[in-house]
C-alpha cells in the first residue's frame, strides 16, 4: 500500500525549504544576464484520461452535465461541471475545437500519448515526438535549478499507447514520471538531507566521479556491441550526461541560499487509492511548493492514466461514491450515465480549483504565482474514445500576456499545437512551429 | 492423487504459429501446402507496377491515410523490406491477406491473380530481409528490469530489502514483457536512483563500526497477570485496548533476560517505554478473542468485508503490539510467537448461566430443604459476607441482610472455596416480597454480572422463605468471588451454590454442542500470519511478512514460531515532524489465526497465544554474513592496496556476472586511490568503488557481446559461455547466475550440460521468480490485482481470496513445471491447485489449511486448467460484471497466439441503439454487437469466443442460472465449431487447435527468454522447438529445454 522511500534517510524529517533568491552563474551554460532580472515565465500541464462527459447538445434534461460551458465569448456560463472554476473565471479561459490532426482518427486513449507532443503515432512504427513541456525546459532550465518535473499518480512511462507520463525528450522518448510524494519532496526540496551545504558538495563530487567511471566503462562496452545495443547504450549514455548535467547544476546552485518556506502542512503519507481528494491536493501543493521556490518553471502532472489503468480508475467510487471505474462511466449507456460522468467531471474540476486556487493565493516577488504561469488543465479526447474537440482550460499568465475570460470554440484548421506554439512563445522560446502547427493561435495571447 | 496422462499427439498437422498463420518454411511444409509455392512467378512482381493498384484498390480505404481500422495503415509502408523498418509490419499484411481474412468476404475481392502477385511480392521481400539479416534481431541490450534488479541486489548482498521498489515502473513491450529490451529506457532519474540505491543498499550490507543497540520487547499474555506493572493502554477512535492488568512488557537484554532497573530512576526509564507498549485489537470482535490464565486465545480470524474503513482495520480477531516511537527504523527483525493450540473459551467463559427452566432446590437435595443441614453443598450464609453496600441486618437472628435504601444498589461478598472443576447451581433464600415491590437481584460471579428480576407466586400467606434458583456456573477448582445486591435487592439469608451433574437439563445441551464443535475443531489446526503496520486514524496500513506457519503444537505445550521481516520493506510509520500527537507514530507488530472462516459462527481452530516478542535489528551473527562476504578473510588482509584489489576483484566479478580482465582492475583500483582520501576509514573508500561498479552499465545491463569467433577473449566483455550462464539464471530465475553456472562457463562445460542445468535450476527455488514474473506478464495477473471488484455483489470477495487467486495461478504453472507435465495441463487439468480459501470461496469441500496444494477434482464446474481460474475471470471482468469480450481477447491473444487488432477509434464497445438493448443477455447483446457493421470485421471473430466464459461471474463463481433461466454458453466460433461453455472450448482447443496453443505458449516464453517480441525471423527457430515439444510428449520443460537449445538463445 505504500511506496516507501526507504532508502531515504527515515529519520530526516525536512521542515524548512529555501527558496532561489538570484540565479547563479553557471559556467558552461549561456544565458544573457537580463533574463536573469527578468520575472519567471513558467507553464505547467495538468491531464485527466477518458475524455469528458458530452451529452448531445439537445439533451436538455442532461445539459447541466455538458463539460463545455453554455454560450461563447465572453457570454459564456459553466454548467455544473466547472463550476468550481467561476471564482477564478477572470484567470482562465476554455478552449474548444482543438485537437491534433493525426491523432484524431486514433483510439482516444492512445491520442493520450500525444496530448503534449503532436506526434504521429498511427503506423506501425511508433513515433512519438518531443512534448511542448520539454522544448520549454530546454530554454527556461537555465534559470533555476531542475530543468522540469514530471509528475503523474501511477509513475514510470506506462508503455506505448498507455502512457503514465505526459513528457517526452527531444529523441521522442518518454521520460518517467514521479508520484510518491515524499520522494518527490525529499528528491528535488531537501537533497541535503539535512546535511551542510559541504556534505552535499562532497555528495555530489562523489556523484561526478563515479559518473566519470562509469563512462569509460560504457564506452569499452559500446566497442564491442552490435550496431542496435550500441545505439541501446547510447540512450544510458545520454542519460549520464543528463545526470552529469544536473551535478554541475547543483554544484552551482549550492551557494545560493534557500528561503526558508513553510512546508509543515504538506501531507506526505497519503495514499492515491484510499484518499484521492488529499493525494491530489499533495500533488498539487508539491507543485506549488516547486513555483515558489523556483525550483523549476515547467512542469507536467497526468492525474491518471487512460483507459482503466492505474488508480485513477477507481476514483469515481473513492472520491464521488459513483460504484462504476472512470473508464466503465466513459463508455457507459444505461440511465443515468451523463449525470455519473458528470459529476466525476465536476469532482475532478473541484480538484483542478484547488491548484488555481492555491497558484493565485501563493505569491513570490513578482506577485501571485498565477500570474506569471500558463496551467493547462484537459485531456487529448472528448466523449467516448474521439480524439478531437480536446476538453481544455487554460489558467493563468495574465501577467504573460494571456487574455482570459472566455469561451472560444476553434475550427478544425487551428491545430492543438498551435496553442503550443503560443505558448512557447510567451515563455520566451523563440520559434515559429511546434509538431504540425500552422501558426500561432489568435485571441488568446496578446 | 493421480496426475494426467500424456495425451496422445492429436495432430500431426502441421500448422502456422499464430492461428492467422505464420509463413511456413518448406523444410516443414506439408505437400498440401507446398502448392501455394509453385504457383510464384519466375520473376518477383514490381511494386509499383503489380502491387501498389492492386493494394490501392482494395486495401487503402481501411487502411490509408483517412482511416487505419485495427490501427493499421498500408499506404505509407516502405517497400523496400531489406533496408526499411516495414518488414514486420509487412508481414503482418500478409497473415491477414493469406489466411483469407483480408479483404473482408463482405468487400469486393482481388482477383487470385492480383492476390498472388502481393503475396508472391511481400514473400519474396520477407525473403531477402531474413536473408539479408535485416529483419534478424540482434539481440538488444538489456537493462536489467525493476525485479530484475531488486533479485540481483539481493543475491549480491545477501540481504532482502525490496531495492528496486522505489525506481520507475518498467514499460511493456507489445507482448506484455517488461523484460524487453527494446522497451526498457534508462533515464536521468532511473541513473540518480541507481547510485543512491547502491550506496545504502551497501550501506546495508556492510556492517562497518559497532554492533548496533539491540531493541528487544516481549508481551506476554495472562488474566491478571499485569496487575499493577507498567504498560500501555492506547484508546481512540474504535480502539479495542486490552487491559493492562492481562498483559505484561519486559524489555530484554542481549541474551534475552528482562531487564531490571538497579535504581528507581533505572526502573522509572525502563518503565516509560513499557508504557509505550499497549495491545491493540482493533476490528476484532469481542467474542473472537479471550484472555485466560495461559494466555490470549484467538478464534480464526474472519476477514472483513471489503469495504472502508473497516477493511483498514484488518481481520477479526486480530492481536498487534502498539509500540509508540519505541523502534528501530531498519533492518532485519525478528518476531516470536509462542503459542499452542487453543480450545474454546465459549462453554467454559459462560461460567454464569441462566437457567431457564430451573430445577428446585429441592429436587436437587431433597426434601424438606434446610439449609442448616445441608451436606454436598456449599451454603454462604449472610452474616459471612464482607465489604457491604447499602446493607443492615435483619431478620429474627440478624441471619438476614437487607437494603438500607432499596432503590439504591445493595453488595455483599463472598470469598468461595470451590474444591473441585465442575457446575454449580447457585440458589439464593430470601425473604418473600411481592411482586409489585420489584424484587431484583444482582449476581456476580468470576467477574460476570447476571440481573435478575424474581417472580414471586401470588400467595396468600406470605411465606418466611423463598428459595430461588437464580443460575447455574462453571466453576473451577479455587477461590472466587461471589456477590450478591443491585438496585431493589430482594435481600437474603444464604446463598446456596450445590454441584449438578452435567446432565442438568440446563447444562447438559451447552457441554454437548461445545464439545461436539471442540472435537470437530480438533481436527484443523491453526495458523499464524503475522504483519507489520502504521496505525492510522481510522485503521491500519499493513502487510504481512514472512509465511504462514501451521501451529500443531498440542494445549499445555506452546512451541515457538519466528517470523522474520526487513523493517523498510514494511508500512512502519514515516518518519514524522516532533510534534507528537498521542494517536501517532505506532508501529504495529501482530497476527491473526490464519485458518481463514467465511462465517462470524464458525470459531474456527482456536489458537492460544502465551507471548509475542520482537527483537530488532536482528543479527543471527556478527558481523553479519553480507559484511563478510564482502570484506572475507584473507591473508593479505593486512596490506591495504593488495586486499583492496582482492575484495574489489570479488566483488565486481559477481556484480557484472564475469572475470575482470587486469585493465579494467586497474581503471577501478586507480578510481579507489584517486577517492580514498575523501573517506575517514579504509571500508568507506573500498565501499565508494563497489558502490561505483553497482552504477556500471556492465552490472546494469545483459551485455551480449559481438560474436568474434577469432578475437581474443575480450577483457572487459563478457565471454560467450558466461554471456549464456547469464541469459539462462535471467530466464529461468529472473535472477544473476549462481556460482555453479559461473563455473561450468569458466571452464566451457555449460553448453554440453545446459539441458541439465535447466533442470536443476527449475527445481531451484528461484525458479518461483521466473513463474511469478513470467506468469504475472503472460496471463495478465495485473489487471486481476487492480480490479476493484464490487463487495457489495460479491460480499465474500476478500483480500484474501483475491491473493490466493494469483496465488493458484502461480501454484498451477509452478506444478506443470516442476513436475514437467503436458503442456495441455494448462488448458485443462484434473487438478486444480487450492488452499482451503480459495476452496471454500469456489465451493470446494475439504480442502483444510492455507498451503496450496493439488486437489483432484471431476471437472465440474468447468475447472481445471488456465481458462476457469479466478485471477483471469475476475481481472477480465467489470468488477460487477462478466466481460465476455475482455475474456475473448485474452483467450485469442494469450492462449491462442492471435491477438485481435485493438478497437477502432469513435465507437463505442457495446452501442445500444436498439430498442429494449438492456434486457437482452449478453449473448444477444454480442450478437447484436456483431450485426453492427462497424463492428463486425473484428467482433466475429472475437466475442465467440467470450460467450462461452457465461456461466463465471465477476469474481470467478459457477453459476448454472440467471434470473431463473439456465445460462447459454453455446457458441458457434469463426471456424465454425460448436462449443458449449468453457469445457467445450478446451476439448476444442485440445482437439483442434493443440498447435496454436502449443505455439502460443512457446512465443511467449521465447519472447520472455529473449528479451525481446517474437518478430518473422524467428519463424524456423519456433517451429523447430514446437516438433521437439511434439515429440517430447508436449512436456513443460521441453519446451523451456527446446527454446535454450534454440540458436537464438544459445548462439545469439
Amino acid at each position: 500500500m505504500s511506496a516507501k522511500s526507504w532508502h531515504l534517510d527515515r529519520r530526516t524529517f525536512l521542515r524548512g525549504v529555501g527558496v532561489a533568491c538570484a540565479v547563479p552563474y553557471l559556467e558552461g551554460m549561456s544565458f544573457a544576464s537580463q533574463d536573469a532580472a527578468e520575472p519567471p515565465r513558467r507553464m505547467c500541464f495538468v491531464y485527466f484520461p477518458n475524455g469528458c462527459s458530452l451529452p448531445n447538445e439537445k439533451d436538455e434534461e442532461n445539459a447541466r452535465w455538458r463539460w463545455f460551458p453554455s454560450g461563447e465569448g465572453e457570454d459564456f456560463r459553466f454548467t455544473d461541471v466547472l463550476s468550481a472554476l467561476e471564482p477564478f473565471r477572470s484567470d482562465l479561459s476554455v478552449l474548444g475545437g482543438l485537437s491534433h490532426p493525426k491523432s484524431r482518427h486514433l483510439l482516444g486513449h492512445i491520442a493520450g500519448d500525444t496530448w503534449l507532443t503532436g506526434g504521429d503515432v498511427r503506423g506501425g512504427e511508433y513515433r512519438n515526438t518531443v512534448s511542448v513541456d520539454q522544448v520549454a525546459a530546454r530554454r527556461l532550465k537555465r534559470f533555476t535549478r531542475y530543468p522540469s518535473l514530471v509528475l503523474s499518480t501511477d509513475g514510470g512511462v506506462g508503455y506505448k499507447s498507455r502512457v503514465s507520463t505526459l513528457s517526452f525528450d527531444l529523441n521522442g522518448k518518454p521520460v518517467p514520471s514521479e508520484c510518491n510524494p515524499r520522494a518527490i519532496f525529499e528528491r528535488y526540496f531537501a537533497p541535503e538531507k539535512g546535511g551542510t551545504t559541504e556534505e552535499r558538495r562532497r555528495s555530489l563530487r562523489q556523484g561526478r566521479k563515479i559518473v566519470d567511471l562509469v563512462l569509460e566503462d560504457a564506452k569499452s562496452l559500446r566497442g564491442r556491441l552490435g550496431e542496435l545495443d550500441r545505439h541501446k547504450l547510447e540512450d544510458y549514455l545520454d542519460s549520464l550526461n543528463a545526470v552529469e548535467e544536473q551535478i554541475k547544476r547543483s554544484e552551482a546552485w549550492l551557494d545560493v541560499p534557500r528561503k526558508e518556506v513553510d512546508s509543515e502542512a504538506l501531507a506526505l503519507s497519503v495514499l492515491a487509492k484510499a484518499d484521492p481528494k488529499a493525494y491530489l491536493r499533495t500533488m498539487f501543493d508539491l507543485m506549488v511548493l516547486g513555483f515558489q521556490t523556483d525550483m523549476t518553471r515547467v512542469m507536467t502532472y497526468m492525474m491518471a492514466r487512460e483507459d482503466g489503468m492505474g488508480f485513477g480508475d477507481g476514483w469515481p467510487k473513492s472520491g464521488v461514491g459513483i460504484p462504476r471505474g472512470h473508464h466503465t462511466i466513459s463508455h457507459d449507456t444505461h440511465e443515468g450515465h451523463w449525470a455519473e460522468w458528470g459529476r466525476y467531471d465536476q469532482w475532478l474540476a473541484q480538484q483542478f480549483a484547488y491548484f488555481v486556487g492555491r497558484m493565485k493565493e501563493t505569491r513570490d516577488e513578482h506577485g501571485p504565482l498565477l500570474d506569471r504561469t500558463m496551467v493547462l488543465y484537459g485531456s487529448a479526447c472528448s466523449t467516448m474514445h474521439n480524439a478531437s474537440n480536446y476538453p481544455l482550460v487554460l489558467a493563468g499568465g495574465s501577467q504573460l500576456g494571456v487574455k482570459h475570460s472566455h469561451y472560444t470554440r476553434f475550427p478544425d484548421e487551428v491545430h492543438c499545437s498551435n496553442l503550443f506554439v503560443s505558448m512557447l512563445q510567451t515563455v520566451g522560446v523563440e520559434t515559429e512551429s511546434f509538431a504540425d502547427s500552422t501558426g500561432a493561435i489568435s485571441g488568446v495571447f496578446a | 492423487m493421480t496426475l494426467p496422462p500424456t495425451r496422445p499427439l492429436l495432430s500431426a498437422r502441421l500448422r502456422s504459429l499464430r492461428s492467422a498463420g505464420l509463413l511456413l518454411l518448406p523444410l516443414l511444409l506439408g505437400p498440401a501446402l507446398a502448392a501455394d509455392d509453385e504457383t510464384a512467378p519466375a520473376a518477383a512482381p514490381d511494386f509499383e507496377l503489380d502491387v501498389r493498384p492492386v493494394l490501392q484498390d482494395f486495401c487503402f480505404r481501411c487502411h490509408g491515410e483517412k482511416r487505419q481500422k485495427g490501427n493499421v495503415r498500408l499506404d505509407v509502408l516502405d517497400p523496400d523490406l531489406v533496408e526499411g523498418p516495414d518488414a514486420e509490419a509487412w508481414h503482418m499484411a500478409l497473415n491477414m491477406i493469406q489466411s483469407g481474412d483480408m479483404p473482408p468476404p463482405r468487400m469486393s475481392q482481388p482477383t487470385d491473380e492480383e492476390r498472388r502477385k502481393v503475396v508472391a511480392w511481400i514473400r519474396s521481400g520477407l525473403d531477402a530481409a531474413a536473408r539479408a539479416g535485416a529483419g534478424e534481431r540482434e539481440t538488444v541490450l538489456r537493462r536489467l528490469t525493476k525485479a530484475q534488479y531488486t533479485n540481483t541486489l539481493q543475491d549480491l548482498l545477501g540481504v532482502p530489502a525490496d531495492f528496486g521498489n522505489v525506481l520507475p515502473d518498467d514499460g511493456k513491450s507489445e507482448m506484455g514483457f517488461t523484460n524487453n529490451g527494446e522497451v526498457l529506457l534508462s533515464s536521468q532519474l532511473h541513473l540518480e536512483y541507481y547510485q543512491s540505491i547502491a550506496r545504502e543498499a551497501l550501506d546495508k550490507a556492510l556492517a562497518i563500526g559497532e554492533r548496533p543497540e539491540v531493541t528487544r520487547y516481549r508481551v506476554t499474555f495472562g488474566k491478571g497477570r499485569g496487575k499493577d506493572l507498567a504498560a500501555g493502554h492506547t484508546g481512540g477512535y474504535q480502539s479495542v485496548p486490552l487491559n493492562t492488568n492481562d498483559f505484561t512488557v519486559d524489555i530484554l537484554d542481549a541474551s534475552g533476560a528482562p531487564k531490571v532497573g538497579a535504581t528507581p530512576q533505572e526502573q522509572e526509564a525502563l518503565d516509560e517505554i513499557k508504557r509505550r507498549i499497549s495491545i491493540g485489537l482493533r476490528g476484532s470482535s469481542q467474542s473472537r478473542f479471550r484472555v485466560v490464565d495461559e494466555g490470549m486465545l484467538l478464534y480464526s480470524a474472519l476477514p472483513h468485508k471489503e469495504k472502508v474503513p473497516k477493511a483498514w482495520q484488518g481481520p477479526s480477531p486480530n492481536v498487534k503490539l502498539e509500540m509508540q516511537r519505541c523502534f528501530p527504523e531498519e533492518g532485519d527483525f525478528v518476531m516470536r510467537v509462542r503459542a499452542s493450540r487453543g480450545y474454546l473459551f465459549e462453554h467454559r467463559k459462560r461460567m454464569l448461566i441462566e437457567l431457564e427452566q430451573p430445577i428446585p432446590l429441592s429436587a436437587l437435595v431433597g426434601e424438606p430443604v434446610d439449609v442448616a443441614t445441608l451436606t454436598g453443598a456449599i451454603v454462604l450464609r449472610a452474616p459471612d459476607s464482607d465489604d457491604h453496600k447499602n446493607l443492615l441486618p435483619g431478620g429474627a437472628g440478624d441471619e438476614l441482610l437487607l437494603p438500607e435504601i432499596v432503590t439504591d444498589p445493595s453488595s455483599a461478598r463472598f470469598k468461595v472455596k470451590v474444591p473441585a472443576d465442575g457446575y454449580y447451581q447457585v440458589d439464593l433464600v430470601h425473604p418473600f416480597m411481592p411482586a409489585d415491590a420489584m424484587p431484583s437481584v444482582r449476581l456476580s460471579l468470576a467477574s460476570q454480572n447476571l440481573d435478575r428480576r424474581l417472580e414471586p407466586d401470588e400467595v396468600e400467606s406470605a411465606p418466611e422463605r423463598v428459595v430461588t434458583a437464580l443460575a447455574a456456573a462453571y466453576l473451577p477448582a479455587g477461590t472466587h468471588d461471589l456477590r450478591v445486591g443491585g438496585p431493589f435487592f430482594v435481600g437474603f439469608s444464604h446463598v446456596v451454590l450445590t454441584p449438578i451433574t452435567e446432565e442438568h437439563r440446563a447444562v447438559a445441551p451447552l457441554i454437548a454442542r461445545t464439545d461436539e464443535l471442540a472435537e470437530s475443531l480438533q481436527a484443523k489446526t491453526p495458523g499464524l500470519r503475522a504483519f507489520v503496520g502504521t496505525r492510522l486514524d481510522d485503521g491500519m496500513d499493513y502487510k504481512t511478512f514472512d509465511v504462514h506457519r501451521e501451529v500443531d503444537a498440542p494445549l499445555g505445550e506452546p512451541a515457538t514460531y519466528s517470523f522474520v521481516g526487513r523493517l523498510e520493506n514494511l508500512p512502519i510509520p514515516e518518519p514524522e515532524s516532533g510534534d507528537t500527537e498521542v494517536l501517532s507514530g505506532f508501529m504495529l507488530l501482530g497476527v491473526w489465526n490464519d485458518h481463514l472462516v467465511k462465517d462470524a459462527s464458525d470459531p474456527g481452530p482456536p489458537l492460544l497465544i502465551e507471548s509475542i516478542e520482537f527483537e530488532a535489528p536482528y543479527f543471527p551473527e556478527w558481523p553479519p554474513a553480507s559484511h563478510t562476504a564482502i570484506f572475507f578473510d584473507s591473508p593479505s588482509r593486512a596490506i591495504p592496496e593488495v586486499y583492496a584489489r582482492e575484495v574489489i576483484e570479488r566483488f565486481l566479478g559477481r556484480a557484472f556476472r564475469r572475470d575482470l580482465s587486469a585493465a579494467e582492475l586497474d581503471r577501478y583500483m586507480a578510481f579507489w586511490q584517486a577517492i580514498r582520501p575523501d573517506h575517514d576509514t579504509y571500508e568507506h573508500s573500498v565501499r565508494e568503488v563497489l558502490v561505483a561498479g553497482l552504477c556500471s552499465p556492465h552490472f546494469l545491463f545483459l551485455a551480449e557481446p559481438v560474436a568474434e569467433p577469432e578475437a581474443e577473449p575480450a577483457g572487459d566483455t563478457i565471454r560467450p559461455d558466461e554471456a549464456l550462464a547469464t541469459r539462462l539464471a535471467y530466464f529461468l530465475w529472473n535472477s544473476p547466475p549462481d556460482r555453479e553456472l559461473r563455473d561450468l562457463a569458466r571452464e566451457g562445460r555449460l553448453t554440453e550440460e545446459l539441458e541439465a542445468q535447466v533442470d536443476r535450476m527449475l527445481d531451484d527455488p528461484r525458479a518461483w521468480r521466473f513463474v511469478r514474473s513470467f506468469v504475472y506478464e503472460w496471463l495478465r495477473i495485473d489487471r486481476h490485482e487492480t480490479m476493484d471488484v464490487n463487495v457489495d455483489t460479491y460480499p465474500a470477495f476478500t483480500r484474501f481470496v483475491k491473493r490466493d487467486m494469483s496465488e493458484e495461478t502461480y501454484h498451477f504453472v509452478h506444478q506443470v513445471l516442476a513436475r514437467d507435465l503436458s503442456v495441455f495441463n494448462l488448458v485443462d487439468s484434473d487438478f486444480v491447485m487450492l488452499n482451503q480459501n480459495l476452496a471454500e470461496f469456489y465451493g470446494v469441500e475439504g480442502v483444510e489449511g492455507a498451503e496450496f496444494r493439488p486437489v483432484e477434482l471431476a471437472r465440474e464446474r468447468g475447472r481445471g486448467g488456465l481458462l476457469s481460474q479466478g485471477a483471469f475471470l475476475s481481472g477480465h471482468s467489470d468488477g460487477s460484471q462478466a466481460h465476455a469480450i475482455k475474456r475473448a481477447v485474452w483467450v485469442k491473444e494469450k492462449i491462442l497466439g492471435d491477438p485481435p487488432p485493438p478497437p477502432p477509434p469513435n465507437v463505442p464497445e457495446l452501442n445500444p441503439e436498439a430498442p429494449g438493448f438492456e434486457n437482452l443477455t449478453l449473448k444477444e447483446q454480442l450478437e447484436l454487437h456483431r450485426d453492427s457493421p462497424s463492428c463486425m470485421d473484428c467482433h466475429r471473430g472475437i466475442d465467440p469466443y467470450g460467450v462461452v466464459f457465461e456461466r463465471y461471474d465477476a469474481a470467478g463463481l459457477w453459476h448454472e442460472e440467471r434470473d431463473g433461466e439456465p445460462i447459454d454458453a453455446l457458441s458457434t466460433l469463426p471456424d465454425g465449431a460448436e462449443v458449449d461453455g468453457v469445457s467445450g472450448l478446451k476439448a476444442y482447443i485440445l482437439e483442434q487447435q493443440p498447435d496454436a496453443f502449443t505455439g502460443a505458449l512457446i512465443e511467449h516464453l521465447y519472447a520472455f527468454a529473449l528479451g525481446r517480441d517474437v518478430h518473422f525471423a524467428d519463424e524456423e527457430e519456433l517451429s523447430r522447438i514446437l516438433l521437439r515439444v511434439k515429440s517430447d510428449d508436449y512436456r513443460m520443460r521441453s519446451v523451456i529445454k527446446g527454446i535454450v537449445s534454440s540458436s537464438s538463445f544459445s548462439q545469439p
